[in-house]
C-alpha cells in the first residue's frame, strides 16, 4: 500500500535510472576522482622502467597524454572528444613511428605500447574503461622484463601488480571507495593462493628452447670488466667497483687458499713499450698434450656478461665447457662474447713437469716490440742476470728489487708520460699497482731473454662460508706474469706480492679505503667484533643473492633438466611436456571439482561462527576450551588465566552467552534477528583479544 | 505496447536453449522460506575481459621464452596464479549468499514491475558487486550492491509488464564479476513471488462519459469538467489528495485543487457504459477512470461483471477497484 | 517478581539446609524437581535421612504429606483406597487411600510386590488412580518420593526399567560428613525443629512457581546439546539403554527449574551438565561398572 500515492506519478519515473543513462564519468561519481588518479600513477609507474630504455620523446609524450587527462579531471571544460583523441593518436603513433618504425621488434613494439597506454588512459571515462586500460598496463609490465635490466624491476613491479588487482577489484563495486582495505586484503589473499601455482608454473613449466620469433634480443652495452689490454692505469678504474664480475661455487669441496685464487682471464702477449694486449685477433696456441697429475678442484661459474669472449678459470682448467676451446697458454676462449650471465662448470688440475715451449711462445714471449730500452734500464737487467743460475733466480732477483728499493703499492700513482714508461717507473716515480709492476717486470725479463707473458684476471674473492662461494667482484682485477723455466714449464711470477705481499692474501678494502697518499690498508681475515658481524651478514646477503640467482635469475632450460632429473621426472623432452599438459589439466580438473562437489557443509551462522572464533582466539592464546566444557564455566576459567583483561573476557563471553543461550530460537534464526552492528562489534572485539599467555 | 523488450537482447531463445536451461541448477526455497545459494549451482565464466586477459597472458608467454626472461616466465606465471584465485573468489562471492522472498507493489502495466530482495551475506568476509536480473532479460540489470560482513542488503529488480493481472517473478539470475572483472559467476533461483499488475492506462481515448450511466442522475459531470474550482492554499490537516502536486513540482508552493462538488456526489464506473470499446480497452478505460476520480477526490463505485464495490474514495478503494479489473476475466 | 520466588525459594532451602545437615545439593535437587513438576527417587541405606527429607519439604511447601510404607504383604487397595458398600446409603463409596495426598513418600518401594509399584507408578504418570473400572483424580500437586534400598539387599523386589524411568531425579543422600554427624549426635531427635516450621510456600504458590519455571529459555544451541546426549546415550555401544523420549523432556525440564533456581531465564549446558549425574536410573550400561554419566559428560560436544 505504501506507493499507493507515489503511483500517480509513475509515468515521470517510468524511466529506470540504471540503463538508459550514458556511462558516468568516473571523475563525477564521488570517490571517483581519487580513484582515476590512483589508476594513472599506478599506469605511469608501469611505464616508468622504460625511461631507462625508450628515447624521452616516447616518454614526453606517454606523459603529456596521462597529464591531459588529469588536468580534464580537475578542468572539466578541457575538450576531450573524439577528435582530440584521434589528434593525440595520430601526433603519438607518428612519433613512435618516426623514432622506432612499424612496431614490430621489441623496441619499437615497446614505443608503440606506451604511446598506446597513455592514449587509452586519456580515453578513460567510466569505471568500467579503467579495466581495459589496467589489461594494458600488465602488459606494459610485463615488457619491462624483455629487456636484461628488468630484473632489477621484478620485486616493485609484482607490488605494482598488486596495486593494479586492487584497482580492478575497486572497479567492481557497487559503490566507488568502499572496502579499500577489505580489497587490499582479498589481493593479498589472492597472491598467497596464487603462490602454489606460480611455483609450480614456474620450475615445472616445460621451457622450450629458442625463440618462436624472428626478432631477438638487441644488444648488451656498457657493461664493465677487464679491458683488452693493459695501459699503465687502465685497471685502476676497474678497481673501484665493487661489481660482481663473477660467483664460483665450490658445492661441497674445501675452496682454494686465498694464495691460489688467481682467475685467469687471458694473457697479453704483445706490447709495444707502453701497452700490452692479446694482439691483433688475440693468440691462438694449440692445446698441449699434457698428463694430468692430481684434479684439484670442481667449480662452478656464473659469470655477470663483460662483453669480452674469454672465460675465467683457477689454474690450470682442465677442458674447456660447451662453446668455449681451452688455448695452449690456459686461456679459455667463448665462441662469442659474453653478453648475458652465463654458468659454466671447470675442473681446476695440476700438471707435470714436461712441458714444451712452442716456437710461436719462444717468438711472442721474447718480443718486446718497439719498447724503448733505456741504459739503466739494461743496465739493472744486466745486474739481474749475471751468473744467474737459472730464470728463476733472475726473476727472484728482479723481486728482491722491488722488495728492497723504495717501491709503493697505490691506486693512483703519478701519470707516466714519458717515451719510456718502463724506465719511468722503475727509477723515478716507483709507485703503481700491479698493472705496472706486472708490466715492468715482464719487460725486464723478456730484455733478459727470459719468454715472459701478462696474465690478466682477478685475484682473490670475497669467501662465502654460508653458500661455499668465492664472489669476485671488479675490485678483485689484477695483472701477474708467467716466465718459461725450462724443466718446468710457464711458471707464475706476482712481482706485486714483492712490493704489496697483503695483496695476495686479502683483497682491497675499499670501505676503510685509500687512505693518505693512496696508500691502500689491506683487509686480512680475523676479524673481530662489528667488523666481523657487518662481514657475517655481508655473507648472508651474499649466500641469499646466490640463491636467488641459482633458482631464479639463471634459471634455464639446463637447470630445469638438472630439476626434473633431480624429481625424478625424467628428460625435458616430448614425452614430459604431454606428461606435464597431462597433469595440469587433471590438476585443474580435481581442484575444480573437489570446489564443486566437495561435501556440502551448511553455511554456519554468524553466532555460531563468532562463538566458534573466539574458541580459536582463546586457543591462539594458549587456552582451548574444553569439548564438553559449557560456556560458563569457560568464562570463569578464561577470566582466572587472563585476569589482566577480565572485563573484555567477561563482557564478549557474556554476549556470546546472551546470543546462543537466552535467546529463543536455533542460532541462524537469532542470527537473522540479531542486531548486525552488534555482531561486528563483538566480531571486533574478539579479534582485538590479544594477551600473551 | 510495452515500452521494454519482452525477451532478453543476450540469450536465444528456442526449444534447444529451454531445454537446456531445464538441466540446469537452480536455487530452491528451503523449508524455512530462505534461499541459500549452495557451491554447485554456482556457474562461472570468462567475461571480455577474461578473454582478453588469457590472449595477454599467452602472449607474454611467448614473449618470456623468446627472450628467456625468468622476470617474464614469473610474471606470466603470477599472473596466470591470480586468475585462477580470481576463479576461486569470483565463485566463492556468490556462494552461502541467503535471499529473502521478493517482495513487491502492485504497478501499472507498461511499467517494470518492481521486486525486491534482501540479500544477506552471512559470511565474514565482505562480498560486492552483486547484481541480477530477470532471466532472458539481461536489459534489466538490477544497480549492484555491496555487502560487508554479515550484513544485508536489498536488489530491486525490475521486470517488464506486457499484461494486467498476477505476473510471476519467475527465474532470475543473480551475478557478479567481483573481484577483478575477468570472470562472471551466477546463480539461478526461481521465484515464485508475483506481482500485481493493474491494467494499462496508456491509450485510450479521453472523455470516458459517465453520462451513459443512467442509474445516477447527478454524474452527467465529467472529470475533466467545471468542478474544479481554483486552488486554494494549502493548510496543515488538509488532505493530501487534493495537493495540486504538479504545481508544487513547478515550484509555485502548496495549493489544493479546490472542487465544487467534493461531496455528496457518488459516481458509479459501469461495465456497461464501456461498450463500444474493445474488451482490453474497455477495461483501461475504467481504469482511467478510476484514477483520475480518485485523483480528483471522487467517490466512486465499480461494477464489472461478478464484481461490484460500493461508492468510496481512498488509496485503499482505488487499490480494490484496480485489483478487480485487473484479475478480470471475460 | 520472579526474584521474589527466587528469594522465597531460597529461604526455604536455607531452612531445609537447618535439619537436614550437610546435604544441600539433595535439597536443591529435590526442589527443583518439585519445580519441575516431577518425582523424586532416594536410593540409599535405611537410616541417612530419607524420611526426614520428604518431611521438611511437604512442611515447608505447605502440602499435605503422607506416608506409605511398602512392604511385600501390601496390597494395591492399601495405597489407592478401596470402594466400600455403604449400607445406609444403599450405594458404593469410594474411600480414598494414602495416595491421595499432595505429597507422598513411598518407602522402600522396592520391598513391595510389583503389582504394587505399578499401582503407585500408575498415580504419578496418570496422576489419577483407577479402582473399580473409576478414575479417581489425585490432588494438585502431586508429588512422589520414593526411596528404595540398594537392590542387593535381600527381600526386595526390583523395579522395571520402565517405572525408573518416571521418576525425574535419582539422589541419593549417603552418610554425613563428619561435623554434620557431630551436630546430629549432639541433637538427637530433628522432629522437635521439623514440628516448629512454618510453611513458606502454599499449593497454589507452587502452581505458580513451576509456571514461572516452566518458562525458563531454551535456545537452540541449548537443545542442540540435549539432543547431542540423548543420540549419543541411544548410540554409543556401552549402553544398552540410551535415555527414552520421557527421559530427555524431563532432563530439561529440570535443567530449566534448576536454572530457575540459580536466577537465569536461560538454560545453559552447565545446567544440564549438574543435574545429568542424577538422572543415571534413566539408563543402563552394557558394563555395570561403567559410569555412563561421565562418559556423556566427557564425549559429547558443548555446541
Amino acid at each position: 500500500m505504501r506507493s499507493l500515492t507515489s503511483r500517480f506519478s509513475w509515468r515521470k519515473n517510468n524511466k529506470l535510472n540504471n540503463h538508459d543513462e550514458k556511462p558516468k564519468l568516473i571523475e563525477s561519481t564521488p570517490g571517483g576522482l581519487r580513484l582515476l588518479l590512483i589508476s594513472i600513477g599506478l599506469l605511469t609507474l608501469t611505464a616508468l622502467p622504460h625511461f631507462g630504455h625508450l628515447r624521452i620523446e616516447i616518454m614526453i609524450v606517454f606523459l603529456a597524454l596521462v597529464g591531459y587527462r588529469c588536468l580534464a579531471a580537475k578542468y572539466r571544460n578541457l575538450p576531450r572528444n573524439r577528435w582530440v583523441i584521434y589528434l593525440s593518436a595520430t601526433i603519438g603513433f607518428s612519433i613512435s613511428a618516426w623514432f622506432y618504425g612499424p612496431p614490430f621488434g621489441r623496441d619499437p613494439g615497446v614505443a608503440f605500447l606506451v604511446v598506446l597506454l597513455g592514449l587509452k588512459s586519456l580515453e578513460i571515462t567510466s569505471r568500467r574503461d579503467v579495466s581495459i586500460v589496467i589489461m594494458l598496463g600488465f602488459f606494459t609490465i610485463m615488457t619491462q622484463f624483455l629487456y636484461a635490466d628488468g630484473v632489477s624491476w621484478t620485486i616493485p613491479m609484482i607490488i605494482l601488480v598488486g596495486g593494479l588487482m586492487w584497482l580492478l577489484a575497486q572497479m567492481e563495486h557497487a559503490e566507488p571507495q568502499t572496502f579499500m582495505l577489505g580489497d587490499i586484503k582479498l589481493v593479498g589473499k589472492m597472491f598467497l593462493q596464487a603462490l602454489p601455482v606460480v611455483v609450480i608454473l614456474f620450475y615445472l613449466f616445460p621451457r622450450l628452447s629458442g625463440s618462436l620469433f624472428l626478432f631477438q634480443g638487441d644488444g648488451n652495452s656498457g657493461v664493465t670488466g677487464l679491458g683488452d689490454s693493459l695501459k699503465m692505469g687502465s685497471i685502476s678504474s676497474l678497481v673501484e667497483s665493487e661489481e660482481v664480475a663473477f660467483v664460483a661455487s665450490f658445492f661441497d669441496q674445501e675452496p682454494p687458499p686465498p694464495s691460489e685464487r688467481y682467475w685467469r682471464g687471458t694473457n697479453f702477449w704483445v706490447t709495444d713499450g707502453r701497452e700490452w694486449s692479446r694482439g691483433g685477433h688475440g693468440v691462438h696456441l694449440i692445446s698441449k698434450e699434457r698428463t694430468i697429475v692430481e684434479k684439484k678442484y670442481t667449480y662452478e661459474i656464473e659469470l655477470q656478461p663483460n662483453n669480452q669472449n674469454w672465460l675465467f678459470a683457477l689454474d690450470h682448467p682442465g677442458q674447456a665447457p660447451k662453446n668455449a676451446w681451452l688455448q695452449g697458454d690456459h686461456h679459455i676462449i667463448n665462441k662469442e662474447p659474453v653478453k648475458s650471465e652465463i654458468r659454466y662448470e671447470l675442473d681446476a688440475v695440476s700438471f707435470d713437469d714436461s712441458e714444451q715451449l712452442l716456437a710461436a711462445e719462444e717468438r711472442l714471449g721474447l718480443d718486446l716490440g718497439k719498447t724503448e730500452i733505456t741504459p739503466r734500464l739494461q743496465k739493472l737487467v744486466d745486474s739481474f742476470t749475471d751468473q744467474a743460475p737459472s730464470s728463476i733466480a733472475i726473476a727472484n732477483r728482479a723481486l728482491q728489487y722491488f722488495n728492497q728499493n723504495e717501491f709503493v703499492y697505490s691506486l693512483s700513482p703519478p701519470l707516466l708520460d714519458s717515451n719510456a714508461p718502463v724506465d719511468e717507473f722503475m727509477f723515478e716515480s716507483q709507485t703503481g699497482f700491479c698493472g705496472h709492476y706486472a708490466s715492468s717486470f715482464a719487460t725486464m725479463m723478456r730484455q733478459a731473454d727470459i719468454p715472459a707473458r701478462i696474465v690478466v684476471g682477478y685475484l682473490g674473492g670475497d669467501y662465502n662460508p654460508r653458500s661455499n662461494q668465492i664472489v669476485v667482484r671488479q675490485s678483485h682485477a689484477h695483472a701477474w706474469t708467467e716466465i718459461w723455466q725450462e724443466g718446468q714449464g710457464w711458471i707464475r711470477v706476482d712481482p706485486t706480492a714483492a712490493v704489496a705481499p697483503e695483496r695476495i692474501e686479502s683483497s682491497i678494502d675499499l670501505n676503510g679505503s685509500t687512505g693518505n697518499n693512496g696508500q691502500v690498508l689491506f683487509s686480512s681475515l680475523n676479524l673481530t667484533g662489528f667488523k666481523k658481524f657487518i662481514t657475517e651478514a655481508i655473507w648472508i646477503k651474499d649466500s641469499i643473492k646466490a640463491k636467488w640467482n641459482r633458482w631464479f635469475i639463471n634459471f634455464d632450460r639446463d637447470r630445469q633438466q638438472e630439476l626434473l632429473r633431480s624429481l625424478g621426472l625424467g628428460n625435458l623432452d616430448f614425452r614430459y611436456i604431454t606428461i606435464f599438459a597431462f597433469l595440469l589439466a587433471l590438476t585443474i580438473i580435481t581442484m575444480v571439482s573437489l570446489l564443486i562437489f566437495r561435501r556440502e557443509k551448511k553455511p554456519l551462522d554468524a553466532t555460531t561462527q563468532l562463538s566458534l572464533l573466539f574458541d580459536k582466539k582463546m586457543m591462539s592464546m594458549g587456552l582451548a576450551r574444553g569439548k564438553s566444557e559449557g560456556p560458563r564455566d569457560f568464562q570463569l576459567r578464561a577470566v582466572k588465566a587472563f585476569p589482566s583483561q577480565k572485563s573484555e573476557l567477561k563482557d564478549i563471553s557474556n554476549q556470546l552467552i546472551r546470543l546462543r543461550y537466552r535467546m529463543q530460537g536455533s542460532s541462524e534464526e537469532v542470527s537473522h534477528r540479531a542486531d548486525t552492528n552488534q555482531l561486528v562489534q563483538l566480531k571486533k572485539a574478539i579479534k582485538s583479544l590479544n594477551i600473551k599467555p | 505496447m510495452s515500452l521494454f523488450p519482452e525477451s532478453g537482447v543476450d540469450a536465444p531463445s528456442g526449444r534447444i536453449w529451454d531445454w537446456l536451461q531445464s538441466l540446469t541448477r537452480t536455487v530452491e526455497t528451503e523449508s524455512n522460506g530462505v534461499r541459500v545459494v549452495r557451491p554447485k549451482q554456482v556457474y562461472i565464466f570468462p567475461t571480455r575481459y577474461g578473454f582478453l586477459y588469457c590472449i595477454m597472458l599467452i602472449a607474454m608467454l611467448f614473449g618470456s621464452n623468446n627472450y628467456g626472461s625468468n622476470p617474464g616466465f614469473l610474471f606470466t606465471f603470477l599472473l596466470t596464479g591470480l586468475g585462477l584465485a580470481a576463479l576461486f573468489q569470483t565463485w566463492k562471492n556468490l556462494v552461502g549468499l541467503q535471499l529473502s522472498s521478493a517482495r513487491s507493489s502492485p504497478v501499472f502495466c507498461g511499467q517494470p514491475a518492481r521486486f525486491e530482495v534482501t540479500v544477506k551475506n552471512v559470511d565474514t568476509v565482505h562480498k560486492a558487486g552483486i547484481s541480477c536480473y530477470p532471466w532472458k532479460n539481461k536489459f534489466f540489470m538490477s544497480k549492484a550492491i555491496d555487502l560487508p560482513a554479515l550484513e544485508e542488503g536489498t536488489l530491486v529488480i525490475n521486470k517488464p509488464t506486457a499484461s494486467r493481472g498476477q505476473m510471476l517473478l519467475g527465474k532470475v539470475c543473480l551475478t557478479t564479476r567481483y573481484p577483478l572483472g575477468l570472470l562472471r559467476s551466477w546463480v539461478y533461483i526461481q521465484f515464485d513471488e508475483s506481482c500485481l499488475v493493474y491494467p494499462s492506462i496508456g491509450e485510450v481515448a479521453e472523455g470516458f462519459d459517465y453520462a451513459q450511466d443512467n442509474q445516477s442522475a447527478k454524474s452527467s459531470t465529467k472529470v475533466d469538467g467545471d468542478d474544479f474550482a481554483g486552488h486554494k492554499t494549502y493548510q496543515d490537516g488538509d488532505n493530501v489528495m487534493h495537493v495540486d502536486w504538479k504545481a508544487v513540482a513547478r515550484g509555485k508552493g502548496w495549493n489544493l485543487k479546490h472542487f465544487e462538488d467534493q461531496k455528496g456526489e457518488e459516481i458509479w464506473l459501469h461495465w456497461g457504459a464501456t461498450s463500444g470499446l474493445e474488451f482490453e480497452q474497455r477495461i483501461s478505460a475504467l481504469t482511467k477512470a478510476v484514477v483520475q476520480l480518485e485523483k480528483a477526490g471522487k467517490s466512486y463505485g465499480l461494477s464489472i461483471p461478478g464484481e461490484k464495490l460500493q461508492p468510496s474514495s481512498g488509496a485503499n478503494h482505488q487499490h480494490l477497484c484496480l485489483k478487480a479489473l485487473a484479475l478480470f476475466q471475460a | 517478581m520472579k526474584n521474589t520466588y527466587q528469594h522465597k525459594l531460597e529461604i526455604l532451602i536455607d531452612q531445609a539446609n537447618q535439619i537436614i545437615l550437610g546435604k544441600p545439593d539433595a535439597i536443591k535437587l529435590a526442589v527443583a524437581t518439585l519445580l519441575a513438576n516431577g518425582h523424586l527417587l532416594i536410593t540409599d541405606k535405611p537410616g541417612v535421612g530419607k524420611t526426614t527429607l520428604a518431611n521438611v519439604i511437604a512442611q515447608l511447601f505447605g502440602l499435605n504429606f503422607k506416608r506409605i510404607q511398602f512392604t511385600s504383604d501390601l496390597l494395591p487397595a492399601d495405597i489407592t483406597g478401596v470402594t466400600i458398600f455403604d449400607q445406609e446409603q444403599h450405594q458404593f463409596s469410594f474411600h480414598q487411600g494414602p495416595l491421595f495426598t499432595q505429597l507422598v513418600l513411598a518407602d522402600e518401594i522396592n520391598r513391595a510386590t510389583p503389582k504394587c509399584q505399578s499401582a503407585l507408578l500408575e498415580g504419578m504418570e496418570e496422576r489419577q488412580v483407577t479402582v473399580d473400572r473409576q478414575s479417581h483424580k489425585l490432588p494438585s500437586p502431586f508429588f512422589v518420593i520414593a526411596t528404595r534400598n540398594p537392590d542387593e539387599q535381600s527381600g526386595t523386589f526390583m523395579l522395571p526399567d520402565s517405572q525408573l524411568d518416571r521418576f525425574m531425579l535419582g539422589i541419593s543422600l549417603g552418610y554425613p560428613d563428619r561435623a554434620a554427624e557431630r551436630e546430629m549426635l549432639l541433637n538427637p531427635d530433628p522432629r522437635n525443629k521439623l514440628e516448629s516450621l512454618d510453611p513458606i510456600l502454599d499449593p497454589d504458590l507452587l502452581v505458580q512457581l513451576q509456571g514461572a519455571a516452566s518458562e525458563v529459555t531454551t535456545s537452540g544451541p541449548l537443545l542442540d546439546y540435549l539432543q547431542n546426549l540423548l543420540a549419543f546415550s541411544r548410540q554409543d555401544p556401552a549402553f544398552q539403554s540410551g535415555y527414552s523420549p520421557r527421559a530427555g523432556m524431563s532432563l530439561l525440564a529440570v535443567a530449566r527449574a534448576w536454572a530457575f533456581l540459580e536466577r537465569r531465564d536461560h538454560v545453559l549446558p552447565e545446567d544440564i551438565q549438574t543435574i545429568l549425574p542424577y538422572t543415571r536410573h534413566h539408563l543402563s550400561a552394557k558394563d555395570q561398572g561403567t559410569d555412563l554419566s561421565q562418559l556423556l559428560l566427557t564425549h559429547v560436544a558443548v555446541p
